[in-house]
């Protein structure tokens, strides 16, 4: 590509002819000054600040969307220059409350940053001030007008990279306020980055709201433990607590999620258990850890070849691989990381980059939640289908990408699967319970789609169905996994034949042991029943997890594990790349990694732990499984709601508030049939057990279908299912 | 030079704003000539010939215009630009109320020019009444085969739409303008890239002012070069000048470009109020500086006169002020309606146009400083030539004119907290 010549305050450097001159002077490292532009956004020219002087050219120019031209010369501190750069603080100034001693930007603040650098000392501004009232949008984000500079970047992240109007500029003039039109609570999974962009302390967090001083937290780059897209997060630690995670490397994407943002304070949480326990009758007490280790040790001596690990795929790989030599030195085959009752192991697809599915023509996703699973995903798909990318989205229930596809088919929950199979024969079936001509749209981005992006519900003869024909189409497939290191588990070779068969095998009485990892089972597992049964059965049970989980009530040991901010590791995100966890915050008492404990209880044993090697998975041909679904009333669907699904979602205080009370979401014609509105309390009933939940009512949702939501405190949905997180159940207004 | 009545030669029959009235004084055959006997290059050469400049205020040369639209395949749209906010402007009010075919004829042959099948008329919210007309309009001449499907049977398709803004004087700004037509918010785009070759939904657009496209039936009837004919060397034509204020005959008068300033006023307007002398004039539109009396001897009504006396033709709309008025209030009461009006994306603008108005407000309640005014004409000189859009600098223009012809009046204020002219 050929180049042109800039003269930037005298540096002349080449650069793209498309490049802007604020671009080309970031080259000549010269500064010039902006509070609108934003690398990611598109360029608006709003605040007028980088104004500056171009040969030729009888008016200033606002650099970051002036194109550059060959020969170009440009002064940036020229004494006009100067006049309008003092100009523009001043007029952003003039109403400004200059609140920095409370305000938690300072120190990060655009504002304060330039005016420093740029702007006058004085002001000739005697007026009195036009402040606006604090607004509250829910547990997350808190908005001052009064400090607003009116970027509007906020706005166009809004609207360009998520596709929403309601966070907008409304009134008019000076009097322009940022805000919500429809909404009190502003909460759409990637609040974050509103956060974020935002260059002064107009929008700001209220998890962090007036905890401490930006200059005061030390960062370090880390990854994010929520998902399998593995975002680069930088860490901000003070005194051992981390108080802040921010995005400063834009990767895999330059935007975030709330998870990420808003959903680690767990790591500072006062419940957490820093001390080893053991059970003493209904008691568990405090021991010394090297007591602990050492009993254990001898105990497991006893259960050699009959002892079940079970592991949540959140942790590292060398955590996984620590594991499995312990199983393998006690002769142990049965661990397993699918604590969400998955049947499926990650295959490999040949996507290789978020590139791939951004340049493509047309994305078919399957059978899963992106926003909730894979946020970050999620919100790439729907800013490529803004740039012109189909999307055909078919899924049961989905709360973001869905609204913002091309194209979306809901089918019954039981159908979800018959309906992508029938999308790959390429032929309408009328017992789909679809619209026909809505299929056959859907069927014509399916047939154009370079990607096919496989979800989280989708089980593994679908994934196995779906990677022949692909293979045989030429596409390329991404198969999403729960939890963030799923590769990372299965390259350790954590699995065996599922964590419902060592459930089984426990209360059968095949397994006598139990080791549990970091999962909440009566949380994570879609068979309480079974849980409870193989937990009150087993003969020794050693817990490692961060709270004193319902799980642990059942432990006759407690060891307390480190969270993703107290340990270094690796990761594996979805497409295989590696990544690494980094140490940030020290672990305190007892507090130690998931190997730290294994080395402590071999040596304590005097174990020696094989040198365990990657396993390859195998991938066995899967038969169709065909479960009726018995029970009378509406098929329910039970997901975790986004606000619930981050890690340790109940310890996460604004996070969690969002979704405050479990929802059950009714279609538009059950919800008349039943005679329930909005907001509702109706009751949820199957096999005798019963459960209020809040109704909220959806128009895409089919007739017939209901979607509950899991994941809450106290509130054992998981009971309703028997292995499936399919379930029926009769729905009455309380 | 003088009155002389083209756009207006029909307003004051009966049922002006009937097609057969219209019709009756040989109304469409100027388009029919244009479809049948014109290449729609040919229409472009005569206009660029004619020397028609912009009757929307900013002057630009209307053939000029035409000839950036690319010559491609992809769909062209013409809009015209019927949101008359400029206070002192209601010239195009005449035309859209009392003869509405004449710009849709206009808009037909313009359209045709440039390669359009489809033209937009973004009318003023307020203008309810105009804006119905137009409608009745555009309904009786589609009915009548003139528009529409295969207008005239040429085997060209027009369509013509009316869309009512929503009373923001932003939106006569033309990239406003095309974001609230497509159904965003009102805010003037960053320019490059210029309507032109992205303008509506992303194509080649042009807009034009109503006034601008119902002088280009006369120009294909008579031609070009008769149209030139008309004026000065630079001013060609005829031109609408709404006159308002303390005159005794206010209204819309068309006279050719080149007409002597003190002709319109004290011949054709009636002159200034009995027992009240001439203190200023805003001979364009709100938008355009101020010129004190003595500073009008002499001057025509024409671009380069009015340039040249330091001012400008803008829109023709031309405020009188006699004696009785307090200049300090009427720059203020302007300054309110720009910081109204202001549409808040850019800083200068917005911040500027507020802090004006609260030093101007404190200077009438009688506690101004007199260092305010230097204050003000700084912030005329950061904003100016720094904002957007151009209604940054349009709001400057009774602000600094102000200030630097009539000190006095603001000094009087500052030292006495009272008015000397008791406005």
């Amino acid at each position: 590509m050929s180049t042109v010549k800039v003269t930037i305050d005298g540096i002349t450097v080449e650069v793209s002819p498309a490049a802007t001159v604020l671009e080309a002077a970031k080259v000549a490292g010269v500064d010039i000054p902006y509070f609108c532009y934003h690398p990611h956004l598109k360029p608006a020219g709003l605040c007028r600040m980088c104004l500056v002087e171009i040969e030729g050219m009888p008016k200033l120019a606002p650099a970051c969307v002036t194109q550059v031209r060959d020969g170009m010369v440009v002064y940036t501190k020229s004494d006009k220059v100067r006049k309008a750069q003092e100009g523009v603080i001043e007029f952003q100034l003039l109403h400004h409350p200059l609140d920095c001693p409370i305000c938690d930007q300072a120190g990060e603040c655009a504002l304060q940053d330039i005016t420093f650098r740029y702007g006058k000392a004085t002001s000739r501004f005697i007026e009195e001030k036009e402040l606006y009232p604090t607004k509250f949008y829910g547990p997350l984000i808190v908005h001052e007008q009064s400090r607003c500079i009116l970027c509007k970047r906020c706005v166009r992240f809004s609207t360009e990279v998520m596709g929403g109007a309601d966070w907008n500029v409304y009134w008019r003039a000076a009097h322009s306020i940022i805000g919500a039109y429809e909404k009190d609570v502003v909460a759409n999974y990637f609040t974050a980055n509103l956060v974020e962009v935002c260059p002064v302390g107009a929008i700001t967090s209220r998890l962090y709201r007036y905890k401490t001083r930006i200059w005061k937290l030390e960062f370090s780059e880390s990854v994010c433990p929520n998902c399998e897209l593995a975002c680069s997060v930088d860490l901000g630690v003070r005194e051992n607590r981390l108080y802040k995670v921010k995005h400063n490397n834009p990767h895999p994407t330059p935007w975030m999620c709330d998870k990420a943002y808003f959903a680690f304070d767990y790591v500072n949480h006062s419940e957490r258990i820093v001390w080893t326990l053991k059970r003493e009758g209904d008691k568990m007490v405090s021991v010394s850890s090297s007591d602990a280790v050492s009993e254990i040790a001898s105990r497991l001596s006893e259960y050699r070849g009959k002892i079940g690990f079970v592991v949540d795929a959140s942790v590292s790989f060398e955590d996984a691989l620590k594991v499995r030599a312990l199983a393998e030195a006690l002769e142990c085959r049965d661990c397993d990381y699918r604590v969400y009752g998955e049947d499926y192991l990650p295959l490999e697809g040949s996507v290789k980059s978020l590139s791939d599915i951004e340049s493509a023509r047309a994305v078919a996703v399957f059978c899963g939640d992106v926003g909730i699973s894979h946020p970050v995903l999620a919100l790439s798909m729907a800013k490529a289908k803004m740039a012109g990318t189909k999307v055909a989205v078919v899924s049961s229930f989905d709360t973001y990408l869905g609204e913002r596809a091309t194209e979306y088919i809901v089918p019954l929950p039981s159908k979800e699967a018959d309906c992508v199979e029938a999308l790959l024969d390429g032929s309408y079936r009328d017992d789909l319970g679809v619209d026909k001509s809505e299929f056959e749209r859907v069927l014509e981005i399916v047939k154009e789609a370079e990607v096919f992006v496989v979800g989280t519900r989708a089980d593994a003869y679908l994934r196995n169905r779906i990677k022949g024909f692909a293979e045989g189409a030429g596409k390329k497939v991404l198969f999403l996994n729960t939890g963030s290191n799923a590769l990372g588990m299965c390259r350790a070779g954590l699995f065996s034949e599922g964590v419902g068969n060592i459930l089984e095998k426990v209360k059968a009485g095949e397994l006598k042991a139990l080791f549990v990892f970091n999962a909440d089972l009566f949380n994570t597992y879609p068979n309480r029943e079974l849980v409870k049964e193989a937990l009150e059965s087993v003969e020794f049970m050693v817990v490692s997890d961060v709270f004193f989980t319902d799980t642990a009530s059942y432990a006759d040991f407690f060891l307390p594990a480190t969270t993703f901010a107290e340990a270094d590791g690796t990761v594996f995100d979805l497409f295989g790349n590696e990544r690494k966890r980094k140490r940030v915050v020290v672990p305190t008492e007892d507090v130690k990694d998931i190997s730290a404990w294994i080395e402590l209880i071999a040596d304590a044993g005097e174990i020696s732990l094989p040198d365990v090697q990657e396993k390859e998975p195998s991938v066995a041909v899967v038969e169709k499984k065909a479960e009726p679904l018995d029970g009378k009333g509406l098929e329910a669907l039970v997901v975790f709601p986004f606000y619930r699904s981050a890690l340790y979602s109940n310890w996460c205080s604004k996070f969690s508030e969002v979704s405050s009370s479990p929802v059950v979401h009714l279609s538009l014609e059950d919800a008349s049939r039943l005679g329930v509105s909005k907001g509702d309390k109706v009751v949820v009933e199957s096999s005798g057990l019963k459960f209020e939940f809040e109704a909220a009512l959806e128009e895409f949702l089919p007739e017939g279908a209901c979607v509950l939501e899991a994941g809450f405190d106290r509130f054992p949905v998981t009971a309703l299912l028997k292995g499936s997180w399919l379930t029926k159940v009769e729905i009455k207004k309380a | 030079m003088g009155e002389m009545k083209l756009l207006l030669a029909n307003v004051d029959k009966p049922d002006s704003e009937k097609l057969e009235t219209f019709r009756a004084a040989g109304g469409y055959e100027r388009l029919r000539k244009a479809l049948f006997e014109m290449k729609p290059e040919e229409i472009v050469e005569e206009v660029k010939k004619s020397g028609l400049r912009g009757r929307g205020g900013a002057g630009f040369p209307t053939g000029i215009k035409w000839g950036f639209i690319p010559k491609t395949d992809e769909p062209k749209y013409l809009v015209c630009n019927a949101d008359e906010g400029e206070p002192g402007t209601f010239k195009d009010r005449v035309i859209i109320e009392k003869d509405p075919h004449l710009l849709l004829e206009g808009i037909a042959i313009s359209a045709y020019a440039i390669g359009a099948h489809e033209a937009f008329i973004y009318i003023r919210g307020e203008y309810e009444y105009g804006a119905q007309v137009l409608e009745k309009a555009v309904e009786e001449a589609e009915a009548a085969g003139i528009i529409g499907k295969n207008a005239l049977g040429s085997g060209y398709d027009i369509k013509i739409t009316v869309h009512r803004g929503a009373g923001a004087y932003v939106c006569g700004e033309e990239t406003a303008l095309l974001n609230s037509l497509e159904g965003r918010r009102g805010h003037p785009r960053i320019r490059p890239p210029f309507p032109a070759s992205k303008g509506l939904y992303q194509h080649p657009t042009i807009i034009n002012n109503v006034e601008t496209l119902a002088s280009v039936p006369f120009i294909v009837d008579k031609g070009g070069d008769w149209y030139a004919s008309l004026g000065t060397e630079k001013s060609k034509g005829t031109k609408l000048f709404s006159i308002s204020g303390h005159v005794k005959k206010p209204g819309v008068y068309e006279l050719v470009l080149g007409t002597p300033f003190e002709e319109l006023l004290y011949d054709i307007a009636g002159g200034i109020r009995e027992g009240h002398k001439l203190k200023a004039v805003i001979p364009g539109g709100s938008s355009t500086p101020m010129l004190r009396a003595e500073e009008i001897a002499g001057v025509l009504l024409d671009y380069e006169s009015l340039q040249a006396a330091g001012s400008m033709l803008g829109s023709g709309a031309v405020i009188v002020m006699d004696d009785s008025t307090c200049i300090v209030k009427a720059v203020y009461r302007m300054a309110k309606f720009y910081e109204h009006e202001s549409c808040g994306q850019c800083t200068p603008c917005r911040e500027g146009t507020r802090w004006i108005v609260q030093i101007l407000t404190r200077i009438m309640k009688g506690q101004g400083r007199m260092e305010d005014l230097d204050v003000l004409l700084d912030i005329s000189e950061i904003m100016g030539g720094n904002c957007l859009c151009p209604l940054g600098d349009a709001a400057l223009g009774p602000l600094v004119s102000g200030i630097k012809k009539f000190r006095d009046e603001f000094e009087y204020h500052i030292k006495h907290g009272t008015c000397p002219v008791g406005g």
